[in-house]
């Protein structure tokens, strides 16, 4: 029991690392604009289809077509705020919710005309897990794991360095002030909109390349990546990876002690938990 | 001469006097095709649709049914419950379809039958859900399943695996009728053996990686595990089964274990895996209509490439010879007429149009199917045989047949 304990939290803390980064693409949107922004699934499957055609068609390697996941996914994101979540701006954030919403099912039924019902797998070996002892772990859940880190080692030196995202993280903090200091919010938004969702698009192909490509790849995610989220702290960074480590690792237990049919509950109850007991999530100083 | 108002009035009351095929000839008996043309039933629902097409259209060609001719109406059922009853609720309030074909997937199905029971029309599906039998669900008798029942494929998965010599046998089964009724059906069969059955597993759909369940069967060490799966999941869960190398085999229903699992997996992961299907009545003569329309259809696609196709073809050719035996439009005398143009005894006939002069020659008939001899029990459930394919170097290989 307690070496499957172990693999439990080495597959929890790996599945987590790689859900942080849409959960992170979630936050950052949340805590500029104001809105949870519901499209992030579909915008992972943007992602995951763009990833894999650069690596099927164009025969990318994997950390070259993670940057092409990222474009597609910015460039979709910047489309659905635009064009759907924008123009209700002043229906509030209930509506841009809704809105996005909406506007990941197009881009979800847009991919399945484009690529069809079929699954896709990306071009890569199938390599049998490495073993240590009593344990195992995948050589594709390993890159998985580097390539996530790499990702948020970059958004972390974005906000940290950068003029834009300086901007950015002033924005979110106290917005009033950082307007009075001559921030630029359209391009701001702009920017958040555009990294959030390559974000996602990231997320969506990691998790595309250890399982498959199909229309519904971000979509199953919606609810971990929500419920990471909010357990982090609507709007924390470190709050959005601290909660999908968590998420990650408290699903794969889970699987442990109860029927797998309840495994969709973890997310829920997450969720409740957090809104009962301490609303502003573990990071969250604004939210509440 | 003028036309003056009593003629007319005189006309149409004599209209209204002559026989209903007469006044009918405009009219139509409208059906309604119901297929899984996307999501996880999108390798089977064109196919299917498109062989409910042909078969109106050679019923059409043989003078149609009772005078009338079939008028079809064709619907994607997105293998979703939901879009399913909005499509059912389209065909049955603005079509006025007299029966709905073709369902797929117990979900679609049993989401579907309440709207079918409700308008007193049939419904011909290819469910495997036990529940789909019986009331509440099949409570009018309005269902007719063309497939095996999941109860009847789990039978079929503990012959083979008996035959095969495995001892230790795992289930996991997709959270729904269809999933949790193959494994069950398999449980049931396995311990009727006199055989032990090993730990067993009722996973969610739609997650993104099933590691955690995989190992917790993986951990009590299983030599098979037994599936009742489709198609996205299994292919996930043998991803990871086959990274965590250990030595092992597989028994998963044939919609989960096709060709387009082999293409998203490739030869290495799928080899040996030993997938189940219904097998097609393949050297009756109604089998040879169906192949010909098939491939005309499916781009020369033989007719075995699609077991549910070789089913709706016989749900047109049955309703149709119903129609003709029951020399009415009515529901309840239609169905009453089913199972005596399908079961024996009587004069064996593979098409409508054969079927058709020997119900006018005052002959009984017994349409023997392309996708099994189709004789309906009395739950409307079918028996057919079921084939156990064995995925070699990618290829496909039927071993054996297995009759339960």
């Amino acid at each position: 029991m307690a070496e499957a304990l172990a693999q439990a939290l080495i597959n929890g803390v790996i599945a987590g690392t790689i859900l942080a980064v849409p959960a992170l693409g979630f936050t950052a949107i949340f805590a500029v604009l104001n809105y949870p922004n519901f499209a992030i699934g579909a915008l992972a499957t943007v992602g995951a289809y763009a990833g894999w055609v650069g690596n099927t068609a164009f025969g990318l390697p994997m950390a070259a077509a993670l940057p092409v996941a990222f474009l597609a996914a910015a460039l979709a994101g910047l489309a659905v705020q635009w064009m759907a979540v924008k123009p209700l701006e002043a229906a509030g954030a209930l509506m841009m919710a809704i809105a996005s919403l909406a506007a990941g099912l197009v881009l979800e039924n847009m991919l399945r005309f484009g690529f069809g019902n079929e699954l896709r797998g990306f071009d890569l070996p199938l390599l049998r897990d490495w073993r240590f002892g009593a344990f195992r772990v995948g050589p594709q859940q390993v890159e998985n794991f580097v390539l996530a880190l790499a990702c948020m080692a970059l958004l972390w030196a974005f906000l940290r360095f950068s003029r834009t995202g300086r901007a950015m993280r002033a924005v979110a903090d106290n917005r009033d002030l950082a307007l009075l200091r001559g921030v630029d919010p359209v391009r701001v938004a702009a920017v958040t909109v555009a990294v959030g969702a390559g974000l996602a698009g990231m997320g969506g192909m990691l998790v595309g390349l250890d399982t498959s490509v199909d229309p519904l790849v971000g979509t199953r995610l919606v609810l971990s990546i929500f419920a990471a989220a909010v357990l982090g702290g609507l709007g924390s960074i470190p709050g959005a990876v601290a909660g999908a480590i968590a998420i990650g690792v408290a699903e794969e237990v889970a699987v442990l002690a109860f029927n797998p049919a309840y495994r969709l509950v973890v997310g829920f109850v997450a969720i409740l938990a957090v809104l009962t007991l301490r609303p502003s999530g573990l990071f969250g100083a604004r939210a509440g | 001469m003028t036309i003056t108002r009593r003629i007319v009035l005189a006309g149409g009351a004599g209209a209204l006097a002559m026989p209903n095929v007469v006044r009918a000839q405009g009219e139509t008996f409208r059906v309604g095709a119901l297929n899984p043309v996307t999501g996880a039933g999108s390798p089977y629902g064109s196919g299917m649709q498109r062989m409910i097409a042909a078969a109106v259209e050679a019923i059409n060609a043989a003078g149609g049914v009772n005078g009338r001719r079939i008028e079809l109406f064709s619907e994607d059922s997105q293998t979703s419950p939901q879009a399913a009853v909005l499509a059912a609720k389209k065909l049955i309030e603005v079509n006025r379809v007299r029966a709905i074909v073709g369902t797929w997937s117990s979900g679609v199905s049993l989401a579907v039958m309440p709207l079918t029971n409700d308008a007193d029309i049939l419904l011909m599906h290819t469910s495997g859900a036990p529940a789909l039998s019986t009331p509440p669900v099949n409570a009018k008798g309005l269902g007719y399943r063309f497939q095996a029942t999941n109860d009847r494929f789990g039978r079929a998965f503990a012959e083979i695996a008996a035959r095969e010599g495995f001892r230790r046998p795992a289930t996991m089964a997709f959270n729904n009728a269809s999933g949790i009724g193959n494994t069950d059906g398999f449980r049931r069969a396995w311990a009727a053996k006199g055989s032990q059955n090993g730990e067993h597993v009722v996973y969610e759909p739609n997650q993104p990686s099933y590691r955690a369940e995989l190992l917790r069967v993986l951990n009590t060490r299983p030599d098979v595990i037994v599936m009742g799966s489709f198609l996205p999941d299994t292919t996930i869960i043998l991803r990871e089964w086959f990274q965590t190398g250990t030595p092992m085999k597989w028994i998963i229903p044939g919609w989960a274990a096709n060709p387009q699992l082999v293409q998203a997996l490739g030869p290495a992961v799928t080899q040996g895996i030993i997938a189940v299907e219904s097998v097609s009545n393949e050297g009756a003569p109604a089998f040879a209509a169906y192949d010909a329309a098939h491939r005309r259809a499916m781009n020369n696609q033989p007719g075995t490439a699609n077991a549910y196709a070789a089913m709706t073809w016989d749900m047109a050719n049955t309703l149709a010879l119903a129609i003709e035996q029951a020399k009415s439009f009515e529901t309840a005398a239609i169905n009453a007429a089913i199972r005596q143009v399908a079961n024996p005894p009587g004069e064996a006939v593979a098409t409508f149009a054969e079927g058709k002069a020997a119900i006018a020659a005052g002959r009984k008939v017994n349409y023997e199917g392309a996708s099994s001899v189709l004789d309906f029990d009395q739950f409307g459930d079918v028996t057919p045989d079921f084939g156990a394919y064995f995925i070699e170097q990618g290829q496909f290989n039927r071993r054996y047949v297995v009759k339960i």
